[in-house]
């Protein structure tokens, strides 16, 4: 089974497009083999999701605050499980969350990420037009992506 | 003219912050800022919202507290109302603030500090982090991810959501507990007790190799903190009591409406967040720390008499041998008093839980407005939080004030990485070890300065060194 | 009672002469979404998401006000119509100050189910965010809060038709509208409100509400509209 991870802030705008591409592929539906978690931010107790037993891989869903727009501004990128030094904050990175899940499953778990940028992160709801073509753009890449991952 | 180090945001902090380093022409460090840029808007768009719809608001201040932003409002609503609330309420929002302490304190420690503060910080950067923590200590790190989860499951069972509930609301809370739950949440405490067991005797191990750093946290200042009636530790409800450097008592018990005799906020225009100092002491002034007070875990551990439950009576005590005998004065210390804590809210859970009222369906008392003014003080795991509504006879919000546990401790964050900075600092050039102690002295504050957008690659975390004339001499990208 | 034919879909049906197009596409198991309608009340066709394509009308009819024909072909659900309703929702979003997220009724909206529903997140206009007037909490019971309303006029015909007191109005055209209460003063100084709260029942968004309410709390009760208008009607009351 794919986890698939949508998480930002729907409340700051371009921030939410995560999240936004995690609804959109929960109401796709139609597939049993995928399981669809949005969150805010990323928290350590996701790790417990990730190494759920039925969970084979995870595919992260973000923003980024690259500006991009256009055929290749979405990426997915194959992930592991290193961490930066911890700095201020109260949320975790892919990265350390793979590290937590490989430690509770014993084994390293296959993720990717998906970024979608943005360019608009000020308050309020509803992405910016730009964000907007990136997201049916990144919502075109991972279907491609499922079709591919069920092959393997 | 001074030179200015900079250290800039701080790849996951929420909120936008830096930390600026100012050196004098000798280029010794004359002071050290932690400047927050980011300005949040609730105090002016609750205004003209109902007061009952804040707790449904303000718990969107911060995605990392909001349970805490909800007690502080709903108290602020029962003010309006003039309602006492049914006892078991009362008893079962205590539950679920002391569930909030046990998620919130055990990812500071478990997750953010612990890299530090178990492998060290003259650890291979490459290692000192997550991973690192694995390696040496999977089953800290392991458990450490279980307590957390704990906290917010029992939220979540009070609740029925885990983050943003409004299950709290003005007159007490929505739902009340059926056995069933209560059973559920009982049966996670023991392998709560004893992840904090281990947690407590690993942090102990390690204070000898912090030597320096126990002193560099180390200055006077005053305390602020909830205690009961009695003098206890408290967290939910009580008088705010503010104590001295050396444990004399400077105000044994305010209560909650007479807040603003005692503090004072002033503003700063390098920063957004406030810098509240106890006015008594006042005027303000930043460089003589006039009036500087901390607040959070190690002042609550300070300003009460004891902490009222038997295992955390018996680490209470082990803790103040670390200082004088009742106050302990180094910020490294709020480490050790969160663990404290943790201890204290599942024994305190336990103890409530054991006894059968608490089933009771009676939870939520119905008033309408009854008073134009409403203050709501709660103890959020950071510090006391200040939730102060006024409304119009119809219930309409006609002001704000919010006063945010991390700005209480403003003055002593910027202490901190003052004294920090002066001691690590080496030349005019910014060193691995020297970065890794400013964050984390200002990180044993745990700070929450929540905008909550994260997206990638948002600010890393950039060092400048600036030569007196203006130019880079220096500039380090991170994270 | 003679019966007519109507074909829904491909698929041919029968309803009552005299039903509406509503009525008969919902007696064969069609499902129509609405927001001005309300079983009970007097339909207006404001909200024009009943709308349905009828072969051989040039214009695209209301399904709620429409009386059905024999013989009718009725489209209820092509890409045009599937585009028009959500293009319907997303202007009625971004008309007033949605926040969902802080709404009283989050989790029993009318309006945000739709919106669900035919997949609308958000608006592709833009928010005009209009000055409305403040919030009134001045009823011992109500509260009415204009940043949600959708003008789809159920409080004002339920409080006419139902309890016959007529405290609600509408003054304002288009988007000016605003629901006003009496000659345009507060509620709590209404005379002729009878605080029986079915304005606030028949809401289908968070702008009317009990008061005290906090967010996703507000559950609102449709079914007595029933049971008042088949004891009216009938002389029969039963209030299951
Ligand atoms: S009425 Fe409330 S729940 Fe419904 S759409 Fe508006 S804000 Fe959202
Ligand atoms: S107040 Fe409610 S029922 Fe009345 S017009 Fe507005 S949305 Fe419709
Ligand atoms: S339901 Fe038919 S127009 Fe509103």
């Amino acid at each position: 089974m794919l986890l698939l991870i949508g998480y930002g802030n729907p409340l700051r705008r371009d921030d939410g497009s995560g999240p936004a591409l995690a609804g959109m592929l929960a109401a796709r539906g139609g597939r049993d083999d995928l399981r669809v978690i949005t969150v805010q931010q990323l928290v350590p107790e996701l790790a417990q999701d990730l190494a759920a037993a039925d969970i084979t891989a995870v595919l992260f869903l973000d923003a980024s605050v690259s500006g991009c727009s256009g055929e290749n501004a979405v990426s997915i990128q194959p992930l592991s499980g290193v961490s930066p030094s911890p700095v201020l904050g109260h949320h975790f990175s892919p990265a350390e969350l793979l590290c937590y899940a490989e430690l509770l499953r014993g084994a390293a778990l296959p993720a990717w990420q998906l970024t979608i940028p943005g360019i608009d992160f000020g308050y309020g709801e509803g992405l910016s037009a730009s964000a907007e073509k990136n997201l049916a753009a990144a919502f075109a890449k991972v279907l491609v992506f499922l079709r591919k991952i069920t092959l393997q | 003219m001074a030179t200015m180090l900079r250290i800039e945001p701080v790849t996951r902090i929420e909120g936008h912050a830096k930390v600026s380093i100012y050196l004098d022409d000798s280029g010794a460090v004359s002071e050290a800022r932690l400047h927050v840029v980011e300005f949040r808007a609730f105090e002016k768009f609750c205004v003209g919202r109902p007061f009952y719809e804040m707790p449904g608001i303000t718990n969107r201040i911060c995605g990392i507290c909001p349970t805490s932003h909800a007690l502080a409002s709903v108290k602020a609503g029962d003010a309006i109302m003039g309602v006492a609330i049914p006892p078991v309420a009362e008893k079962l929002r205590r539950i679920f603030n002391w569930a909030q302490y046990i998620q919130s304190h055990a990812l500071s420690f478990f997750h953010l500090s612990a890299p530090d503060l178990l492998l060290g910080f003259d650890h291979d950067p490459a290692t000192r982090n997550v991973m690192g923590l694995i390696q040496k200590f999977p089953d800290v790190a392991r458990k450490g991810i279980r307590l957390r989860g704990m906290g917010q499951e029992i939220i979540r069972i009070l609740a029925d959501k885990s983050i943003h509930q409004a299950w709290a609301v003005p007159g007490g809370v929505r739902q009340p507990l059926n056995a069933e739950k209560r059973a559920a949440i009982q049966a996670m405490l023991p392998e709560g007790f004893e992840t904090i067991g281990l947690a407590l005797e690993l942090l102990k191990k390690s204070f000898a190799q912090f030597a320096d750093e126990l002193t560099t946290y180390d200055f006077p200042s005053l305390f602020a903190g909830l205690v009961t009636h009695e003098g206890g530790l408290e967290h939910y409800d009580g008088l705010l009591r503010f104590t001295g450097s050396d444990g004399t008592l400077i105000e044994a018990g305010v209560a909650n409406e007479r807040y603003r005799d005692y503090i004072e906020e002033a503003s700063e225009d390098w920063s957004y967040l406030k810098f509240p100092f106890f006015k008594p002491h006042g005027p303000y002034n930043r460089s003589e720390s006039a009036g500087m007070y901390r607040v959070g875990p190690l002042a609550r551990l300070n300003v009460c008499d004891f902490a009222g439950t038997p295992r955390a009576d018996e680490e209470l005590a082990s803790f103040r041998k670390l200082g004088n005998g009742r106050t302990v004065t180094s910020s490294f210390h709020y480490h050790y008093a969160r663990l404290i804590e943790i201890l204290f809210a599942l024994e305190k859970i336990a103890e409530t839980l054991d006894d059968d009222e608490i089933l009771d369906d009676w939870v939520r008392a119905e008033a309408g407005v009854n008073r134009l003014k409403g203050i709501g003080m709660v103890e959020a795991p950071r510090g006391t939080l200040i939730h102060d509504y006024s409304v119009d006879r119809n219930g309409i919000i006609t002001d704000v004030n919010l006063i945010v546990s991390t700005g209480h401790n403003n003055l002593a964050m910027n202490r901190t990485i003052t004294n920090i900075a002066r001691k690590y600092l080496q030349g005019d050039s910014v060193t691995e070890g020297m970065l890794n102690r400013v964050e984390h002295g200002i990180r044993a504050y745990d700070p929450c300065l929540s905008c909550s957008t994260h997206a990638v690659g948002r600010m890393p975390l950039v060092i400048r060194v600036i030569s007196p004339d203006g130019s880079v001499v220096q500039e380090f990208s991170r994270g | 009672m003679s019966v007519i034919t109507v074909t829904i879909n491909g698929i041919e049906g029968s309803a009552p002469a005299g039903a509406t197009l509503l009525e008969a596409c919902r007696q064969n198991g069609v499902e129509l979404p609405t927001l001005c309608h309300l079983e009970g009340l007097t339909p207006i066709g404001a909200c024009r998401l009943c709308l349905v394509q009828v072969e051989g009308a040039r214009r695209l009819l209301p399904a709620c006000v429409t009386e059905a024909q024999e013989g009718m072909i009725i489209q209820t659900h092509t890409e045009k119509l599937v585009k028009y309703r959500k293009m319907t929702l997303e202007l009625l979003l971004s008309e007033r100050n949605h926040i969902c997220s802080v709404c009283v009724a989050n989790g029993s909206c009318e309006l945000r189910t739709l919106c669900a529903q035919l997949g609308v997140d958000h608006s592709r206009f833009e928010y005009r965010c209009p000055d409305l007037p403040p919030i009134d909490t001045s009823h011992e019971r109500n509260g009415l809060d204009h940043n949600r309303c959708i003008s789809c006029t159920r409080c004002i015909r339920a409080c006419d038709q139902v309890e016959g007191a007529h405290t609600l109005d509408m003054e304002g055209r288009g988007i000016e509208n605003r629901v006003i209460i009496d000659m345009h003063q507060t509620w709590g100084s209404s005379r002729t409100c009878t605080k029986c709260g079915k304005c606030v029942n028949v809401c289908p968004t968070g702008t009317l509400f009990w008061k005290g309410s906090t967010v996703a709390e507000m559950e609102k009760e449709v079914g007595f509209l029933q049971w008042i208008r088949g004891g009216r009607e009938k002389k029969t009351w039963s209030y299951l």
